[in-house]
């Protein structure tokens, strides 16, 4: 099957063409700087920085998060069906995707409990121990996805 | 090696430059004093342009002595030297005149009450209509947010004159609106343009290399780099000497504007900094691949490691002025201990970039070397060297790039946010919480400068001359590092609260930064490619 993605001719596109794999990793870039940028800005203010920010007011950051992910898929998408065998045969690329899957999840039910728990957090002045955990988490996650990723650009020379 | 001048020429090329960047800053105070209604500011400016146009004497007297000091040396045409001479003349007339206006100004609001009879309440009215006469505030709601904006202690003293130049208005209208301060100000745009261009026609005397053109695929550099660096390094240097000098007068004489006037250009100086140092690194390979006679890669070297030195010098002075602009906002003053401290980074770093200017100077200034100057000899002695070898191997490497990628996601989530509250986006918020936040974009900023540095040693040549995407990206940097730097100093955009929309000002600046940002990713992502 990775063959098969290999020979299509928009891999081929990918691999040859002087834009195309170029094109892919910036808007991968760029989509990296608003998911990681955007995670540590609610996580940050979850632990008590920035607190002119209300709470509630976090919920509207989310969609961002989303459509930057989805370009995230996209673009990353594009890059490893290019060469699908080498970035399989990659520690730090299967780490990677492994950390992705976990990453997601996390952010979803971080999403939930920010959406049920702000309001109660705001009228505390205090963000609840699970609030916590899941920013400590989703921090570590999101962090350690963009250290692989930046290490899957070597493929396996370090 | 010899930082005092003891010859006419060195003497020559170190004032030389200071009217042009001199004559820049006090446009840029006079401004600002203006426009927070602040008479002090306005006179001190008024004073500065005293003092540069009498650095023209000076100026005026070296240059004649050194061009009959080169006259019979074959590397200094005559023709270059006499056309420098007129353009330079014209300058420094032209400035005269304009420190002549500014004299006569000084003298009717300021200097000739003072001196003559006039003392305790009179002399404050007489200052309060000093600054009626030449400068009504044309909005005196505006000067008013400008005034609570910087401070209690500056509020008080605008009151006071806002009342007397209410009065004063009418007075001023009868005038017309041909003042004397908008001759000063023709004279001085002029002087400025003028000096450009006999700065411009000086470097044709000595800086021959400047006319090179080798054009070797993946050895030569354009000399326009060179140019570049000449042109740039006065942005920091010259600059931070005048930004020293309206700090210390701030300090002494307790006023808010200048103050923050000159902490705002301590933080231009540090962003000046950056493409500075770049299109000096430039500029190194362009001397030294091939070779030029005369030029020697040891003193080249030894510039760049004090350069090095330089750069954390003016990011710590920027980075912290930037700080303590940024807690002034939400404070409403600054704090006295870290503006000494201030002081004590700004002094420390003009120490080092002095002795960084000097030692650009020996480059290539054959003709201000004294026999006993010793110029380094080893090409591959120093500092900047042994990093250069320790970036090349991937395991110092590849962290430094992490720390970058970092630093971006700080930078672009930041600016994201903010352009999304100032589109309306984001509208539950006031802004003085995504002023706040601003602190991140800032320590993305500064991980970035530093990493980015570290990175470059690794490969200069490729980055800086091979890569097409790299010089865009340095000029991309310093335009959204202006833009973000605008975001944090505004007061009127500091003012939006929850729900309301920002200005449109904010709005362009909004999209310049998040253009600009987003820019430098794809530059920087691009770089390996192009």
């Amino acid at each position: 099957m990775l063959e098969w993605l290999e020979n299509t001719s928009f891999a081929a596109w990918v691999r040859e063409d002087v834009w195309g794999w170029p094109v892919a990793l910036t808007l991968h870039a760029l989509g990296t700087a608003l998911v990681v940028g955007f995670i540590l800005i609610i996580g940050l203010r979850l632990l008590g920085f920035f607190r002119m920010i209300p709470v509630t007011s976090l919920s509207r950051l989310f969609p961002v998060i989303w459509a930057a992910l989805l370009l995230q898929f996209l673009s990353g998408f594009t890059l490893w069906m290019s060469k699908p065998a080498r970035y399989v045969a990659d520690g730090a690329f299967m780490l990677k995707i492994a950390l992705i899957v976990v990453g997601i999840i996390l952010t979803l039910q971080f999403y939930r409990t920010v959406n049920h728990e702000a309001g109660s957090w705001e009228a505390q002045g205090t963000v609840s121990a699970r609030g916590v955990r899941f920013v400590a988490a989703a921090l570590l996650v999101w962090g350690s996805v963009l250290i692989a990723g930046r290490l899957t650009g070597y493929l396996g020379s370090i | 090696m010899h930082v005092i001048p003891q010859s006419w020429s060195h003497l020559h090329i170190l004032i030389g430059v200071f009217p042009t960047f001199g004559l820049l800053i006090v446009f840029g105070f006079y401004f600002a004093g203006r426009r927070a209604g602040d008479e002090f500011t306005q006179r001190i400016c008024r004073i500065l342009l005293v003092l540069l146009a009498l650095l023209g004497i000076p100026i005026y007297v070296s240059g004649i002595a050194s061009a009959a000091d080169l006259a019979g040396n074959p590397r200094y045409s005559p023709d270059a030297i006499s056309t420098h001479y007129f353009w330079g003349l014209a300058a420094i007339g032209v400035l005269a005149i304009a420190g002549l206006i500014a004299f006569v100004e000084l003298w009717r609001t300021w200097l000739g009450r003072r001196l003559f009879s006039l003392s305790g309440p009179a002399l404050a009215h007489a200052t309060a209509a000093g600054s009626s006469y030449a400068n009504v505030p044309e909005n005196t709601s505006s000067a008013m947010v400008a005034a609570e904006a910087a401070g209690p202690s500056y509020s008080a003293r605008a009151a006071q004159s806002r009342g007397v130049s209410g009065y004063r208005r009418i007075s001023a209208k009868h005038l017309g609106t041909w003042n004397s301060s908008s001759l000063l100000a023709g004279f001085a745009i002029i002087a400025l343009a003028l000096t450009v261009v006999a700065s411009e026609l000086g470097f044709p005397i000595n800086h021959h290399e400047l006319e090179l053109a080798v054009t070797i695929p993946d050895i030569s550099t354009p000399q326009a780099w060179s140019h570049a660096h000449l042109i740039l390094n006065h942005v920091p240097t010259a600059g931070f000497v005048f930004a020293l000098a309206f700090y210390v007068t701030a300090l002494v004489a307790n006023n808010d504007v200048l103050k923050r006037g000159s902490l705002v250009l301590f933080v231009i100086c540090g962003i000046a900094g950056v493409p500075t140092y770049v299109a000096g690194t430039a500029a190194m390979w362009a001397l030294t691949q091939p070779t030029i006679p005369e030029i020697s890669k040891a003193v080249i070297n030894s510039h760049r490691d004090m350069a090095l030195w330089s750069l954390f010098g003016l990011a710590f002075t920027g980075a912290t002025s930037w700080i303590e602009l940024w807690r002034a906002r939400s404070r409403g003053q600054f704090s006295q201990r870290s503006l000494n401290l201030i002081l004590l980074f700004a002094i420390v770093t003009l120490a080092i970039m002095t002795e960084t200017g000097h030692r650009g100077g020996l480059i290539n200034h054959p003709e201000i070397r004294l026999a006993t100057d010793i110029l380094p000899t080893d090409a591959n002695a120093g500092f900047s060297m042994s990093l250069e070898t320790l970036m090349k191997d991937m395991i110092w490497f590849v962290p430094w790039q992490i720390v970058h990628f970092f630093g971006y996601c700080l930078i672009f989530g930041t600016v994201f946010a903010v352009t999304l509250r100032v589109f309306g986006f984001w509208k539950s918020i006031p802004f003085a919480a995504m002023h706040q936040l601003l602190l991140l974009g800032f320590i993305g900023v500064v991980m970035n400068v530093v990493s980015g540095m570290m990175m470059m040693f690794a490969d200069s040549y490729r980055y800086v001359v091979s890569d097409t995407t790299f010089a865009p990206k340095i000029a991309l940097i310093t335009i959204g590092t202006i833009a973000v730097l605008w975001f944090s100093l505004s007061a009127r955009l500091w003012k939006v609260k929850a729900g309301e929309n920002a200005p449109r000002g904010a709005k362009w600046a909004g999209a310049v930064a998040l253009v600009a940002w987003a820019g430098v990713i794809v530059c920087g992502r691009l770089l390996a490619f192009l």
